[in-house]
């Protein structure tokens, strides 16, 4: 039997997508924690250390980094390494820039903790114009 | 948001592709954080740096350039990443070198100031309380919000050029006066006996109020 969660976000970027969520209790670091070739996270502490963002629904607690962030998600899609949208309880402006200027979905501002409420491996439908998200579990 | 006829000309392309991609990227940016209106600013601080990122910055500004992108505001920039006139010295890949310069010269042809200095305040730029402004060093926006009482987002890569090429930022974030309010007091009884003890204090504070 799968289970049905929508979430609804305050702030919304971008088209809509679907995919598999990969979820990090941990802030994620677009310059510092993933290498930029590979979509690999590198950073040895974190909790996701080992895990490819590819293609992934990202799920971030909050935004972590400085002003080089923004580009460093442009470098990840130039390498063909991109996630395929980010979905933040908190973010900043420098994500959004990220995210604007590479044409990938963000949103944040949501009615709930999304990396209590999703987990990685959920399959999720990304809808920014109508400012949800649309998680499915098997 | 509310766009003036001029704002409005800007993102229909009445003057060229860079002002175009310009007032797409500031009005996605201004509708992300509910941003009503934009503001003019004086004055924009772009970074010059190529850093970790290889290609999309250079990409980006290559872009810009051959659209006919000319800065419409005075804009300076932060160092380039290394000294252009002792390469060598550093240990620079000639590689790494020639992009930089691609970069750096694409910035040029539009019209920027290469000061090549995260302390442009030392350097003549200084505003006056009120100004809007788009920079995208972080020292100078504590020190011209803070101290200069000049009102500034932390901006960066994109929004920097984006504000420079049309003389626009989104107004949101420091740029509203609800914004602008102190909310925390904090009452420092330790002597500071060198100025390094500011910085441990920045640390700290920062740590324990988790910002």
């Amino acid at each position: 039997m799968s289970t049905k969660i929508v979430l609804k976000a305050s702030r919304k970027f971008g088209s809509e997508v679907e995919g598999q969520a990969l979820v990090s209790r941990d802030p994620i670091h677009f310059t510092m924690d993933i290498a930029s070739k590979t979509g690999i996270v590198i950073g040895v502490k974190h909790n996701l250390c080992g895990e490819n963002i590819t293609g992934k629904i990202l799920v971030i607690p909050a935004a972590k980094g400085g002003v080089q962030s923004a580009m460093s998600i442009g470098e990840l899609l130039k390498n063909g390494c991109g996630p395929r949208a980010l979905l933040y309880n908190k973010t900043n402006p420098i994500m959004v820039q990220g995210a604007i200027m590479t044409n990938i979905p963000i949103m944040d501002g949501f009615d709930r903790n999304l990396v209590e409420v999703i987990r990685s491996g959920d399959w999720v439908k990304v809808r920014p114009a109508q400012g949800i998200v649309e998680v499915e579990r098997k | 948001m509310r766009l003036t006829s001029e704002e409005q000309k800007m993102l229909d392309g009445k003057y060229g592709g860079a002002v175009h991609w310009a007032m797409d990227f500031l009005v996605k940016m201004g509708d992300y954080f509910g941003a009503t209106d934009m503001v003019d600013v004086k004055y924009v601080n772009i970074l010059e740096i190529m850093g970790t990122s290889e290609g999309a910055y250079l990409e980006l500004i290559d872009y810009l350039a051959s659209q006919g992108g000319k800065f419409r505001v005075t804009a300076t920039t932060d160092p380039a990443g290394f000294d252009f006139t002792n390469t060598e010295g550093m240990g620079i890949e000639p590689d790494t070198y020639e992009k930089q310069a691609k970069l750096s010269n694409g910035l040029i042809k539009m019209g920027v100031l290469p000061t090549r200095t995260c302390t442009m305040y030392w350097a003549g730029v200084m505003p006056r309380p009120g100004d809007h402004l788009a920079i995208s060093e972080s020292n100078a926006v504590v020190m011209f919000n803070s101290v200069a009482g000049a009102r500034t987002n932390y901006e960066s890569f994109p929004s920097s050029l984006a504000a420079a090429l049309t003389g626009k930022t989104p107004n949101f974030g420091f740029h509203l006066d609800e914004n602008r309010r102190g909310n925390v007091l904090i009452e420092l009884k330790t002597p500071m006996e060198h100025w390094t003890d500011w910085d441990a204090l920045g640390f700290y504070v920062g740590k324990e109020l988790k910002i």
